[in-house]
């Protein structure tokens, strides 16, 4: 998938050629259809129109990952709220992993619930601010395989509230100890599920519409 | 927004061709294989199903009056602490009184879960014992089953246990009765002692079927229930006694569990019991004394008699003990009134019912009461009568005795009268103590003691007259006369002084003071009519105290130096010589009276009369006090009780406790009241 | 054979392509490169030259693997619902869960719908991903017509893919499972290995599927037709 294909001639594209590719089924049609006529799924062209949707849906997302991070992912009582009622947000559940020396869950957890969100911000708005620039044939395919990462782990980031639900579910030892799940919880699914629409409704065949028709040498990353 | 305008493709631009390549090696299972999956997804899915199902174990139901702390789902079922079950859920019963509890049992405990298992819920519990399982605060109230190991059939349906049981089942021991007629010191809980260890514990406390009696189980556990026999005997030990000695007043009070909750001791005083099982019942004595004095366990095998008596039996108790040559041998039982019809008219004669022990009258262990009662026939027609004699030193009690005598009138029993055989009987042989006291001082106040020596005064003046006289010697004859008169008199005098000091009336009334004040130990010892004896005895005493003694031996001693001057002179010589003696007797009687002490002893023994007479009255008075005190102690106790809580069974008994105190309290004072009102009945009794 | 032929008649020849009505070719989905359309043998595998993207890989009998998995799901899922899934337990306090208690964990009032989506990602979605293979696949591996709504069902079950998300659920467990696994035991139930084998059966049957050769054999089945198929043998 990342390897430049044997020739490097310019690719003749749907778009160019006035048709219009189905993403569900693969069927061409001519572009004046709005409706594949084998899988009923509607046809879009790869213009920057779509980006709309992206927009929107990241800007959602981020908006639901602030109070993912202020308030507390879960709350646990310790001996009915007697010796302990300890509420920790995700980067506190991380500085308390730390401090309990243990670090490969800390980092697992911060990764999981920092990093990747984050950068699946960074780059779903990058992709979408370049795609339909011009750029080269090597970009494209790195911004490809950007995207595909980025729907990839997508759906894990929900690893997070399952971990919170589990726990929440578990840990019910009546008097002695119980977790229950915080607002944080609800935030974080809306904000991936948010993400996940965003790069669901980024269409990948923008990266290519930069391309040129005719490879010219200077514009070629050779 | 527009894009780069579509345009023809330029000549050399063409659709591609797709990169084709085949796989390495062609999937070709067969299609029917991949059925195998499903397959065995749904084999092993239906086997885990059943299995889980199968291995649930079984269902049963209890039924309790409330499931407080009882969670579906969560609530364990516990057996010797370990957990074998789950409470599965919790429902009314149609007639909506009691809840039903269904929980899953273990599978290879269900076999032994038979008729003879009990359940009861464990939560924690504030008591008389103690408050009990606090932990259950924090693990959650449980269900606590009991079964033995036994597989009889296997039930489903039980009803629970109010309260989780006292002792702990499966614990080896003997469980019996213990009854009494009220449950003064019975509860709950309460512990039964041997020799003031712990061995068992009350539980049950119930009414007896005809509602007349109470009864509780005591559960004694092993090895001490190898001590009971048939003839033990259990008394109350809770409470606290009062005795009134010579010390005064003194409370006796056993532990605090013993006054607030009760407890019972038992002991085995006679062999020759046997073993006992379980569900035997015995008797509660309300104290030791009377637990030991009652050694007759076991009516059920006493002969039963009747004697009638005439006359009054007050101071005869149902209780009291049957003499027979200076043994118990039974009891008195009940005591009735009858009218009888004799010739002379109707009467009614006091009818006394005896039971008597057969064993204790010298007959086999296992006699029967009519080898008894043909025993005590043979006896009868050979002397032996029943009368009532006084007990007691005072006599103020009285008991049955059964004497031989020989020579009263004929008489048998009267096997066929009803109820009881009726028993000859003699007239009573009641001693009457303030009548012999009484008795006894009045004599001794009427002895003409004053006169006596008012005579002997008399005398001496006239023989001093008669011997400064020249008549004297003129009238022998007359003076014969007289001097035989005085000798009389001295002779009557000194047997008098000698049968005063034979008697050792005085060391007897010392000694019968004595014992008045050491013999006070029961309560039911009365002041009799100690203040007006004190104050005779004062009189007499005052009497005694104010013949001058010194005054008339000095005159004596005068009228003996005169004496001796006439007897000196040639003419003394010539009186009959029975002057002299009579002289020499006067004056030996006046001797035997100043050196015999006895005034001073009576008035040593009179004086000790009184210091006893003192005690009593001042004890007597110190009785209002004590029962002030008991009151209000009652009344500041129960108000401190009242702050428990209303229902615990802590604080109905000590409330219960509370009022008993408050009674005796009630009975002090009106004893007390009735001492400084009617001194009479202190010793005669009420 | 020929080049550019205009659409008119009813079938087309394989090979051939038209540029103005877009028959015969295949656009990339990713990078809407246009492709020659080709029949494909069985274990042929077609890729964009560009972006190196499947376009078809048809297999032998794919068919009928997909409805067996899919009612495998089905069986897995139903045992994952209803036996217990996990048991804690510390100093005789314990805890079982199933299914069930996990989503309820967020039951309490305005956490609701996170209990709905939870159970819906877990359990729901893929037992109707399975139930609309099923309803799409059985008649096209008997080789018969599609059943009247195969195209919306195809569709949808594809719309569905990416939001199901039982595997996650099962990692997600795991990493729980490290987190409390030093407090308390820790024991499964079957629940969780039906969980662990549903994941496997989800991926074998992800192998298994390549969308253009369910709509290539719908259409063919007849269900849309345009008068484009290819002319080709049926499916087996």
């Amino acid at each position: 998938m990342t390897e430049l294909p044997a020739h490097d001639a310019p690719i003749l594209t749907a778009h160019r050629a006035g048709l219009i590719g189905c993403r569900g089924c693969g069927r061409v049609w001519p572009d004046s259809e709005d409706t594949c006529h084998r899988c009923g799924a509607a046809l879009s062209p790869p213009d920057r129109r779509s980006l709309n949707a992206v927009w929107a849906w990241l800007v959602a997302g981020f908006i639901f990952y602030i109070p993912a991070n202020l308030f507390p992912m879960l709350r646990t009582t310790t001996f009915g709220g007697l010796a302990g009622n300890t509420e920790s947000t995700i980067f506190g559940g991380v500085l308390e992993l730390l401090h309990y020396g243990n670090w490969f869950v800390a980092a697992v957890v911060f990764t999981a619930s920092i990093i990747i969100p984050i950068s699946k911000f960074i780059a779903i708005g990058w992709l979408a601010i370049v795609a339909g620039r011009p750029a080269t044939v090597r970009d494209a395919h790195n911004r490809l395989m950007l995207y595909e990462v980025v729907e990839f782990i997508g759906r894990w980031s929900m690893i997070d509230v399952f971990v919170v639900a589990i726990l929440s579910a578990l840990v019910q030892l009546g008097f002695v100890a119980s977790i229950h799940p915080g607002p944080a919880a609800v935030a974080f699914a809306l904000s991936v599920a948010f993400t996940m629409l965003s790069a669901q409704s980024f269409d990948p065949r923008l990266i290519w519409r930069g391309l040129p028709l005719r490879s010219r040498k200077d514009l070629t990353d050779q | 927004m527009t894009d780069i305008p579509p345009s023809e493709p330029g000549p050399g631009l063409k659709p591609a061709e797709p990169v084709r390549k085949v796989a390495a090696r062609a999937v070709r299972a067969g299609s029917s294989l991949i059925w195998l999956v499903p397959i065995i997804a749904l084999i092993v899915t239906l086997g885990v199903g059943w299995n889980a199902i199968a291995s649930r174990g079984t269902l049963i139901s209890v039924k309790f009056k409330d499931a407080t702390g009882i969670t579906p789902g969560e609530t364990a079922l516990k057996f010797r602490e370990i957990t074998v079950g789950k409470v599965e859920s919790v429902r009314f019963t149609e007639d909506l009184q009691q809840v039903e509890v269904n929980m899953r049992v273990d599978k290879d405990l269900a076999p032994f879960i038979d008729s003879d298992a009990k359940f009861w819920i464990v939560r924690p519990q504030v008591s008389a014992q103690g408050i009990s399982r606090l932990d259950t605060v924090l693990t959650g109230s449980f269900v606590e089953g009991y079964w033995d190991d036994k597989a009889a059939e296997p039930q489903t349906e039980f009803t629970g246990l109010e309260k989780p049981p006292l002792t702990s089942l499966g614990q080896k021991g003997t469980l019996i009765e213990l009854s009494a007629e009220r449950s003064r010191g019975m509860s709950d809980g309460a512990p039964v002692m041997f020799r003031g260890v712990q061995v068992g514990q009350m539980q049950n406390l119930r009414l007896d079927e005809n509602g007349e009696g109470v009864i509780a189980d005591v559960f004694i556990a092993a090895p001490h229930d190898a001590r009971l026999t048939t003839n033990t005997v259990f008394w109350d030990t809770s409470g606290f006694s009062i005795s009134l000695g010579a010390q005064g007043l003194a409370l006796n009070v056993g532990s605090l569990a013993s006054v607030l909750q009760g407890g019972a001791e038992f002991a085995t005083l006679t062999s020759g019991g046997e073993p006992v099982e379980n569900g035997h019942k015995f008797a509660l004595q309300p104290d030791e004394q009377s637990a030991r004095a009652n050694l007759f366990a076991d009516d059920g095998n006493a002969l039963r008699l009747t004697m009638l008596v005439g006359e009054s039996v007050k101071g005869l108790e149902i209780g009291a003990n049957v003499q027979y040559m200076g043994l118990t041998v039974g009891r008195v039982t009940n005591l009735a009134s009858r009218l009888v019809s004799g010739p002379d008219g109707d009467r009614v004669e006091q009818e006394i019912t005896l039971a008597v022990t057969p064993e204790r009258l010298g007959l086999q262990a296992d006699a029967t009461p009519e080898e008894a009662l043909d025993f005590i026939a043979r006896q009868v027609d050979q002397g032996l009568r029943a009368r009532i004699a006084s007990a007691g030193f005072f006599g103020t009690s009285l008991e049955v005795e059964l004497v031989e005598r020989p020579d009263a009138t004929t008489a048998s029993l009267d096997r066929d009268a009803k109820p009881n055989p009726i028993i000859p009987s003699l007239p009573g042989e009641v001693a009457d103590f303030t009548e012999t006291a009484q008795g006894f001082l009045s004599r001794v106040g009427n002895l003409p003691i004053e006169e006596a020596l008012k005579s002997v005064t008399d005398m001496m003046n006239s023989i001093t007259a008669i011997a400064s006289s020249d008549d004297t010697r003129a009238i022998p004859a007359a003076l014969r006369g007289t001097l035989d008169d005085a000798k009389a008199t001295s002779g009557e005098m000194r047997q008098i002084a000698t049968a005063l000091r034979e008697s050792g009336a005085a060391g007897q009334i010392r000694k019968m003071v004595d014992e008045a004040s050491a013999a006070a130990e029961a309560v039911k010892l009365a002041a009799a009519d100690v203040p007006a004896m004190v104050e005779e005895i004062d009189k007499a005493a005052a009497k005694v105290g104010e013949v001058d003694f010194a005054a008339l031996s000095t005159e004596a001693e005068g009228i003996l130096k005169d004496v001796r001057a006439m007897i000196g002179s040639e003419d003394a010589e010539k009186l009959p010589r029975n002057l002299s003696d009579t002289l020499e007797a006067a004056s030996g009687l006046l001797n035997d009276l100043r050196d015999g002490n006895a005034a001073g002893s009576l008035n040593e023994a009179l004086g000790s009369a009184k210091l006893a007479a003192d005690n009593i009255s001042a004890s007597t008075e110190r009785l209002p006090q004590l029962s002030a005190r008991l009151e209000s102690l009652a009344s500041r106790a129960e108000s401190v009780i009242a702050a428990y809580g209303d229902r615990s069974t802590f604080n109905t008994e000590t409330i219960n406790l509370m009022r008993e105190m408050r009674r005796a309290a009630n009975a002090f004072g009106n004893l007390a009241r009735t001492i400084e009102r009617n001194p009479q009945a202190f010793i005669l009794g009420r | 054979m020929a080049g550019a032929m205009a659409y008119s008649g009813p079938m087309l020849i394989e090979g051939t392509y038209d540029l103005t009505t877009g028959s015969g070719l295949v656009a990339c989905p990713r990078c809407d490169a246009l492709h020659v359309e080709h029949d494909l043998q069985a274990g042929e595998t077609a890729r964009c030259v560009r972006c190196n993207a499947v376009l078809a890989s048809p297999r032998a009998g794919a068919f009928t693997r997909i409805i067996a998995l899919s009612f495998t799901t089905i069986v897995l899922m139903i045992a994952a619902i209803f036996f217990p899934f996990l048991r804690i337990s510390r100093a005789g306090f314990g805890n079982e869960t199933s299914l069930f208690d996990v989503a309820l964990a967020f039951s309490h009032g305005a956490l609701m719908p996170l209990t709905v989506a939870l159970l819906g990602t877990i359990v729901g979605l893929p037992v109707l991903r399975a139930m609309l293979l099923v309803y799409t696949l059985v008649p096209l591996s008997a080789g018969r017509a599609p059943y009247s709504h195969a195209v919306g069902a195809f569709r949808l079950s594809e719309t569905l893919r990416p939001w199901s998300m039982a595997e996650i659920f099962v990692i997600g467990t795991t990493l729980a499972l490290i987190k409390v696994g030093g407090l308390a035991t820790i024991s499964f139930g079957p629940a969780f290995w039906a969980f662990c084998a549903l994941i496997l059966v989800n991926a074998a049957s992800n192998v298994f599927t390549s969308a253009t050769t369910v709509w290539d054999a719908i259409e063919d089945g007849g269900a849309r037709t345009d008068g484009r198929e290819i002319q080709r043998e049926p499916a087996e």
